[in-house]
C-alpha cells in the first residue's frame, strides 16, 4: 500500500523533526503532514491520511478521541507518548505503543509493522 | 472464801497447843473443844489428828463420810489415805512426811474417789504436832470439802482456756488481716485496732491514736463522708465510702471503708466497727485504665476510626457509631448488631468482590487482615477506607469473632492521587526531553552525513539511558508495575533488552538469583548492558539469526555477578586490536560508578563478560 499521506500529530518541534526524518527515510514517497493539536489533526484528517504517528498529550488535551476516529476508519497508526502505556484507554489498548524517548528502528519496525497489518483490509 | 474461813477457825489453834490436844479425848475443857469441833463441823471442815507413830487416827465420823468410807469401816489413817484419788495419793502421802519432818504447816488439795466412783475434792490443812522436845508426833488439822468450789474453778478455768483460744483465734484472724479493722465508742474515738490494720496504716504505736477520733484522720469532703457513715452506723445501717487518706507515715492511699454498729446485749448500739479497706491498688489500675480508655477514645475519634466486631456464626456486625456512619448503617442497629449485608452492602460494587475474597481467605487460613477499599454511598459519594481485623477461632479451631477497626483514607488517598500526578508529570517531562535531545541529535546529524552512525549511537545510549531512568523512578504503589515489587537487575535488563527480542526466537535466557537495584546502579549497568547488546548485535552473537545470549546471574550475598555469554555467533579469532568507545565506558564504569570489576573473555565460540558488583554498591 501506499502511505501518500502521513500524519504527525506532536506538539514538541524537534521530535516532530526527528520523526518526520525516520517516516520519510522509511517510506521516501509519503507526504508528512506535521500538527501541533487535535484540532489541527482533525482538520488535516478532512483529507485522506494513510498512515499517523500520534502523541497523546498534545497542546488542546489528549488524542484519544482523535485515535478512535482512526482506529475506526480503519487507519493504520502507532501512539508516540511519553505516558504510559497503561494510561491508553482500554478501547484503544491494541493500538501499538511507542515510548518516548525512542530508538529509530523501532519507529521503522512499527511502521512496517502497522502497514502489513493494513493491508489486508 | 473457805480458806478465809478456815483460817479465822484454824487460828485459835496455836501450833504448840496441839500436844494439849493431842491425846484421845483427854482435854481440858471438852465443852469448849466440843463446841469448837462443832463449829468446825458445821463449818464443813473436819478435825483430824494422826499420830505418826502409833499410827492412830482421831477424828469425828464425819472424816469417814468425807473420805467415803463405808458405813461400819473403820476410820484408819491408811482407810483414808487408800480414798485419795491414786494420782495425788504420792504427792499427799509425800507432804505429810514433809510437814511432820519440817515441823510446819501443811496445806493440800487433792481427791478422793467415792464408794459410787465418783471423785469430791478435799482441802486439807494442818500441822506438825510435837512432843515436849520438840520431837514430831503427827499431824492435826482439818479436812473439808471443796468440791463445788472446785468445779467452778475447774469450770472457769476451761472457760478461761476457751476465752484465750478464741481471743487467740480472734486476734490471729485480725492480725492476719490486711484490712485496717477498729473499734470504735459511739464518739467515734478509736478504742482498738487490729494488728493488720497498724501495719497497713503504719501505725508502730496504737498508744498514740487511742482515743482519737477517727473522723478526723480524714480531710476535706472525706472527713464529711466519714462522719456520715459513724452517724449512719449508729443509727443502726452500714455507713459505706470510698475515699483519700494517707497512712500515719504519710504513704497516699486509698480505702474503702464500712462502718457497722456493734450491739450489746439489749441490741442497742454500743460501739461502732469501722473496716478499712486499702484499695489503692485498684485505684490506680483504675485511673490508668481510664486514661488508657480516654485515650483510645480520643485516638480513635481524632483518627475517624471504626472499630467493629464479626459474631461469624451469628453473621452480624457489631460497630460504633463511626463505623455506622461511614457505611451508612443505623448507629443503634450497628451497636446491637446488624447483618453482616448492612455493611457489605456499602462497599463499591467493583470493590465488593475482592474485599469478600480477602476476608473469606483470612476466615479460612487465619493471619492478619487488611484491605484498602471504596465505598459507595446512596447519594454517589465515594469514599476510600482502609479495613483491618484479625479472626478469632475457639478451641475447636472454629472462627468465632473477627474484631477490626476501619479508618477512612479519602483524603490521603486524595493526596496520594495527586502526588502520583506530579510524578507522572515529571516522568513525562523528562522521557520528553530524552525525546527532544534525540530529535536535536538527528536534526544535527542530518546536516553532516557522516556523524550519522555516532548520532544514531549516540541517541541510542540515550535511550537506554531514559529507559533505565524510568525502570528505577520512584513509584507510588499505583503507579509500580504489580507484577514487580521492586527494581531489580533482571527487571532493568529484560527492558533494556527488550527491542532485541524477535518475535518467537529466544535470544536472552537469563538465570540464576536477582537482586535490588537502585537509580544510580541502574543508570551504570543500563549504558554497560546497552553497549554489551548493540557491539552483539554488530558483531557478536546477535548478528546471526540464530545466536542468542545467555546471562548467568548469582547472588553470593556480598558481590552480585553476571555472566553474559554469547552463543551461536560468528567464530572469534581473539582480542579486537581497537578497543572501542562503548567498552571503554562500560568498563570505566563498571569500575568507578558500581565498584566492580569487568573481563572480557574472547573466546573462539564467542565471548564471555563476567561482571562482578558488590551488592552494596548495587542498592545506590
Amino acid at each position: 500500500m501506499q502511505a501518500s499521506r502521513v500524519l504527525i500529530l506532536e506538539d514538541e518541534f524537534f521530535v516532530a523533526l526527528d520523526l518526520e526524518l525516520i517516516v520519510q527515510t522509511h517510506l521516501p514517497a509519503a507526504q508528512v503532514v506535521h500538527c501541533t493539536s487535535v484540532a489541527e489533526a482533525q482538520a488535516a484528517l478532512q483529507e485522506p491520511v494513510g498512515l499517523a504517528l500520534l502523541d497523546i498529550d498534545v497542546l488542546d488535551g489528549k488524542s484519544f478521541p482523535l485515535a478512535k476516529a482512526l482506529d475506526e476508519q480503519g487507519t493504520p497508526f502507532a501512539f508516540v507518548s511519553s505516558s504510559r502505556p497503561d494510561e491508553v484507554p482500554s478501547h484503544l489498548a491494541h493500538v501499538p505503543f511507542i515510548s518516548k524517548p525512542f530508538a529509530a528502528p523501532l519507529i521503522q519496525q512499527t511502521l512496517q509493522q502497522i502497514m502489513t497489518r493494513a493491508e489486508p483490509r | 472464801m473457805p480458806e478465809d474461813m478456815l483460817d479465822h477457825l484454824t487460828a485459835p489453834t496455836p501450833p504448840h497447843a496441839n500436844a494439849a490436844h493431842a491425846g484421845q479425848g483427854r482435854t481440858t475443857t471438852p465443852d469448849i473443844e466440843d463446841r469448837l469441833r462443832r463449829a468446825q463441823e458445821l463449818g464443813g471442815a473436819i478435825p483430824y489428828e494422826w499420830d505418826s507413830r502409833s499410827n492412830v487416827l482421831i477424828a469425828p465420823p464425819a472424816l469417814g463420810r468425807l473420805y467415803g468410807l463405808r458405813n461400819g469401816e473403820e476410820l484408819t489413817y491408811d482407810a483414808v489415805v487408800a480414798r485419795i484419788h491414786p494420782e495425788d495419793r504420792e504427792r499427799s502421802r509425800a507432804a505429810h512426811q514433809q510437814a511432820i519432818q519440817s515441823g510446819g504447816l501443811y496445806e493440800q488439795e487433792y481427791r478422793v474417789v467415792q464408794p459410787g466412783g465418783q471423785v469430791r475434792w478435799l482441802f486439807v490443812r494442818g500441822e506438825a504436832t510435837c512432843d515436849a522436845n520438840g520431837t514430831p508426833l503427827g499431824l492435826a488439822g482439818v479436812a473439808m470439802d471443796i468440791t463445788a468450789r472446785k468445779e467452778v474453778e475447774i469450770a472457769l478455768r476451761q472457760r478461761e482456756a476457751e476465752l484465750a483460744e478464741r481471743e487467740h483465734f480472734i486476734r490471729n484472724v485480725l492480725a492476719s488481716s490486711d484490712d485496717c479493722i477498729k473499734v470504735l465508742d459511739l464518739d467515734a474515738n478509736l478504742q482498738f485496732m487490729s494488728e493488720g490494720g497498724m501495719r497497713v496504716m503504719e501505725v508502730d504505736d496504737f498508744g498514740k491514736i487511742e482515743g482519737c477520733s477517727w473522723p478526723s484522720f480524714w480531710s476535706g469532703e472525706a472527713g464529711e463522708k466519714a462522719r456520715a457513715a459513724v452517724a449512719t452506723a449508729k443509727a443502726g445501717g452500714v455507713g459505706r465510702f470510698e475515699d483519700f487518706c494517707p497512712t500515719l507515715a504519710g504513704t497516699p492511699r486509698w480505702w474503702d471503708v464500712a462502718v457497722t454498729p456493734i450491739r450489746g446485749e439489749d441490741g442497742s448500739v454500743e460501739r461502732l466497727l469501722s473496716i478499712s479497706r486499702d484499695i489503692t491498688a485498684r485505684k490506680q489500675a483504675e485511673d490508668a485504665l481510664k486514661l488508657t480508655q480516654e485515650r483510645v477514645e480520643l485516638a480513635i475519634a481524632a483518627g475517624k476510626v471504626g472499630t467493629w466486631v464479626w459474631d461469624i456464626p451469628a453473621g452480624t456486625i457489631t460497630a460504633d457509631e463511626r463505623l455506622a456512619a461511614m457505611f451508612g448503617v443505623d448507629p443503634a442497629e450497628a451497636a446491637r448488631g446488624a447483618p453482616i449485608e448492612a455493611f457489605t452492602a456499602a462497599a463499591h460494587p467493583e470493590d465488593r468482590e475482592r474485599v469478600a475474597a480477602i476476608m473469606g481467605e483470612v476466615v479460612q487460613r487465619g493471619g492478619f487482615y487488611e484491605v484498602e477499599h471504596r465505598l459507595l454511598s446512596a447519594d454517589g459519594t465515594v469514599r476510600w477506607i482502609v479495613a483491618r481485623g484479625e479472626c478469632q477461632y475457639d478451641e475447636a479451631g472454629q472462627p468465632v469473632r473477627f474484631p477490626g477497626a476501619t479508618v477512612e483514607v479519602t483524603d490521603l488517598k486524595r493526596a496520594e492521587e495527586a502526588r502520583e500526578l506530579v510524578t507522572r508529570e515529571l516522568a513525562h517531562r523528562i522521557k520528553n526531553i530524552f525525546a527532544v535531545v534525540n530529535g536535536i541529535v538527528a536534526m544535527s546529524a542530518r546536516s553532516e552525513p557522516e556523524a550519522k552512525a555516532f548520532a544514531d549511537r549516540l541517541r541510542e545510549r540515550l535511550t537506554a539511558l531514559a529507559q533505565a531512568h524510568e525502570y528505577v523512578r520512584p513509584h507510588s504503589p499505583r503507579s509500580r508495575n504489580p507484577a514487580q515489587s521492586s527494581q531489580t537487575v533482571q527487571g532493568l535488563l529484560r527492558m533494556l533488552l527488550a527491542p532485541y527480542l524477535q518475535e518467537g526466537h529466544e535470544r536472552f535466557i537469563i538465570e540464576g538469583g536477582d537482586v535490588a537495584i537502585g537509580p544510580n546502579a541502574a543508570t551504570a549497568l543500563a549504558l554497560i548492558f546497552h553497549e554489551q547488546a548493540t557491539n552483539s548485535v554488530k558483531y557478536g552473537s546477535l548478528s546471526t539469526p540464530a545466536g542468542h545470549v545467555k546471562l548467568g546471574c548469582e547472588n553470593t550475598g556480598a558481590f552480585y555477578r553476571l555472566i553474559w555469554q554469547e552463543i551461536g555467533g560468528p567464530p572469534i579469532s581473539g582480542e579486537p586490536h581497537r578497543r572501542g568507545f562503548g567498552t571503554e565506558l562500560a568498563a570505566r564504569s563498571a569500575a568507578s560508578q558500581l565498584g566492580g570489576a569487568l573481563a572480557h573473555e574472547w573466546a573462539e565460540s564467542g565471548l564471555v563478560v563476567r561482571l562482578s558488583l558488590p551488592v552494596e554498591r548495587l542498592r545506590a
